[in-house]
């Protein structure tokens, strides 16, 4: 049996686990590659016009799976943590697949709601094994297999791995080795820190790769994976208002830690264009960073027809102005 | 002190009501207005949504006219609106606006909280003064809610729909100004006879339209490019599912997310999207299933620009159409939305409807010829 995982939104921060859970349960695990210029193009053909940019791209993995595949990986993630939703297109996004896109094979459209405790997760995952498995053993057995994968992959990403190098590695049986946090900055290069959805930091295609052109100024990348999870908890909490966006609520965090903690030279903030969040959470970086003023900023805008040219030159004077200001 | 909040719809009669009666100093926005909308827009960010710019517009304006203290609804998410008074406060920071904030949270928004915030407004406030006020606000809400379905119902049966719209305006600075219930039932009831004594023209049954989508879009018709008016002036009759005091009673009276738009619409809603997903999204496709149901001739669907739980629910509204063969139309509006296109628009989405009503009436003729 074939279940296809589209690498798109949720992908880069739950692929090892739902990857480990199906292939125990005895399943081919088949993923959609890559964003590409045909993904791009599928997804703004087949998603309403004016959803944000991710949704579109995952309209497009979703297209290029669907007739590989014999169940489509879609849950509806609700919430991964207490008094934290995803989105609320991530909430209806079975259902705008379902009805937006034809030919589907089944789709495995589990409900995860993490604040409703054990009893009702546990009720998911068997839901979620459906197609393969009732045996609750199994299941079970299935589910720490992923978790423990999950586990790993964080634990290569908080040291610094690239989530393709993490996957690599968690595929060939890496071990959890806790190595104490990420291996230090070294503040001799410059250091950049860039926040955002993991699917624009992650989706090379979509950002024109971007960690790479930093790194390639000479800039050493940290993003919100490289700081243990616990730091960026604290830092949450102390808003007066948290977040009710998990991945905003991080990124608030993120960005207060990197501002206080003297961490970075440079802040890079990516939003896609029809965000929700974004457009609260960005704004919100962006005054307090700037307010600040010790640390240059930079807001990035995402989507499907932002050139790359223009993004160069940006990242250029960006990171001109950056070392400007450290030499100074 | 001096209190301001944002407007939408015909929200601020109540709640300036209810503020006055507290014995605070109340200081109402201007009228939401091109001016607003250019500051709002100017120190919004891009993307944000709509009614946060509008908001933003309405502060400022409200600061000019000496207000400090800005009351707000809160949220629990999962949409941005819960998120405003965080952002907005930001904004207004930066431009050097020193307000004050109240802000009401719905999930814990039991009477004890409320109570303490109204404390905090006016400290020698009694419970008698203020279940007085609540009663003189919730009387005018019912009001306003009165009147406004029956102008809906009669604005497209009537000779002048101009005519119907001038007794409205009057009848909602009327109820503005009334200070008492029994003065409010009063105008209520002059304003039903005087919108049912206009002289109505002959004709067909107006086609009938349902309109649904995002609430502040659906109640503030600067919001929408007074798309009630325009409807009612081409004969259509407008059906709307949500009326101001349907947000009250969801939003802050009650627990958002369990009692609002009731069951029937979730059940209608379910086999398309059987969740919340924040706002209005969920309403929307149940309403539109309902209205097919109840044989309308076809949805209008407005949101603004961006509007999340709306785009969930534009991506499912054309299965709906499909299955009930109700035609449909979702109208993303914000500040670039050009009234001409917006009206054009309009009109050829009216044009069907009147179409598909007389091949329906043609087809029903035929099946009426005995065969031979
Ligand atoms: S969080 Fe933003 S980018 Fe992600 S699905 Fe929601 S609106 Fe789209
Ligand atoms: S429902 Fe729409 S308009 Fe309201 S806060 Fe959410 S996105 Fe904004």
């Amino acid at each position: 049996m074939r279940i296809g995982i589209p690498e798109a939104l949720y992908y880069h921060d739950y692929y090892p686990l739902w990857e480990g859970f199906y292939r125990a349960l005895g399943a081919e695990v088949v993923t959609s590659g890559p964003t590409n210029k045909t993904v791009i193009n599928f997804g703004v053909e087949s998603a309403v016009d004016d959803t944000c940019l991710p949704v579109k791209v995952f309209f497009g993995h979703t297209r290029l799976l669907a007739p590989r595949v014999d169940y489509l990986f879609c849950p509806r993630l609700v919430s991964v943590e207490d008094g934290a939703y995803t989105c609320p297109k991530i909430l209806g996004l079975p259902d705008m697949v379902e009805q937006g896109l034809p030919n589907l094979p089944p789709l495995i459209n589990t409900s995860f709601d993490f604040r409703e405790g054990r009893v009702r997760l546990w009720a998911a995952i068997r839901e979620a094994a459906k197609p393969l498995t009732r045996n609750p053993w199994r299941v079970q057995r299935a589910w720490k297999t992923g978790l423990s994968r999950l586990r790993v992959y964080r634990e290569l990403l908080t040291q610094g791995k690239t989530p393709e190098e993490a996957r690599q590695e968690c595929l060939a049986g890496a071990r959890l080795t806790r190595r104490g946090g990420s291996k230090g900055t070294g503040r001799s290069g410059l250091c950049i820190g860039i926040l955002g959805h993991s699917y624009s930091i992650y989706d090379r295609y979509i950002n024109h790769d971007l960690t790479r052109r930093v790194e390639g100024f000479g800039g050493k990348v940290i993003t919100i994976d490289m700081v243990p999870p616990e730091i960026l908890h604290q830092e949450a909490v102390r808003e007066e208002k948290p977040l009710f966006w998990s991945a905003g609520r991080k990124n608030m965090a993120m960005a207060k830690y990197l501002v206080s903690n003297h961490q970075v030279d440079g802040i890079i903030q990516l939003a896609s264009f029809g965000c929700g969040p974004d457009s609260m959470v960005a704004e919100v970086v962006e005054r307090r960073v700037r307010r600040n003023g010790r640390v240059p900023f930079m807001l990035l805008n995402l989507d499907e027809h932002s050139g790359e040219a223009g993004l160069v030159t940006r990242l250029e004077a960006f990171m001109d102005m950056v070392r400007r200001r450290r030499v100074g | 002190m001096k209190v301001t909040f944002p407007h939408m719809g015909n929200l601020h009669i109540p709640v300036a009501t209810l503020l006055r009666d507290l014995s605070l100093e109340v200081v109402v926005p201007p009228p939401t207005n091109q001016r607003s909308l250019s500051l709002g827009v100017r120190h919004s960010p891009e993307s944000a949504c709509f009614p946060f710019k509008l908001n933003i517009g309405n502060f400022i304006e409200a600061h000019e006219k000496g207000a400090d203290t800005i009351l707000m609804a809160g949220g629990v998410g999962p949409c941005r609106l819960g998120y405003y008074a965080q952002v907005q406060k930001e904004i207004l920071r930066d431009l050097g606006y020193d307000f004050e904030y109240i802000i009401l949270e719905p999930p814990r928004g039991h009477i004890g909280e409320l109570w303490e915030k109204i404390r905090r407004l006016n400290g020698g406030v009694t419970v008698k003064q203020v279940i007085g006020a609540l009663r003189l606000a919730w009387e005018k809400v019912l009001a306003l809610d009165a009147v406004e379905k029956a102008l809906h119902h009669l604005r497209p049966r009537v000779v002048f729909p101009d005519q119907a719209t001038a007794v409205y305006r009057r009848s909602l600075e009327a109820l503005d100004k009334a200070s008492g219930i029994a003065r409010i039932r009063a105008i209520k009831v002059h304003t039903l006879d005087e919108l049912e004594s206009l002289p109505r023209r002959g004709g067909p049954k107006p086609l009938r339209v349902a309109l649904v989508g995002e609430i502040y879009t659906v109640l503030e018709p600067f919001a929408n490019l007074s798309i009630e008016e325009r409807l009612g002036k081409m004969g259509v009759e407008v059906c709307r599912a949500l009326f101001l005091g349907d947000w009250i009673r969801s939003n802050l009276l009650l627990d958002a997310l369990r009692l609002k738009g009731g069951m029937d619409v979730k059940e209608a809603a379910k086999p398309y999207l059987n969740r919340f997903v924040g706002g209005e999204g969920q309403e929307s496709v149940g309403y539109a299933v309902l209205s097919a149901r109840r044989g309308y001739d076809g949805v209008l669907h407005i949101a603004p620009f961006t509007c999340m739980p709306e785009i969930v629910a534009e991506s499912i509204l054309p299965a709906v159409s499909r299955d009930y063969n109700i035609p449909s139309m979702t109208l993303m509006l914000d500040e670039h939305s050009a009234e001409t296109g917006i009206i054009t628009r309009l009109e050829a989405f009216v044009d069907l409807l009147a179409r598909r009503r007389g091949q329906r009436k043609e087809m029903e003729q035929l099946e009426r010829i005995p065969g031979d």
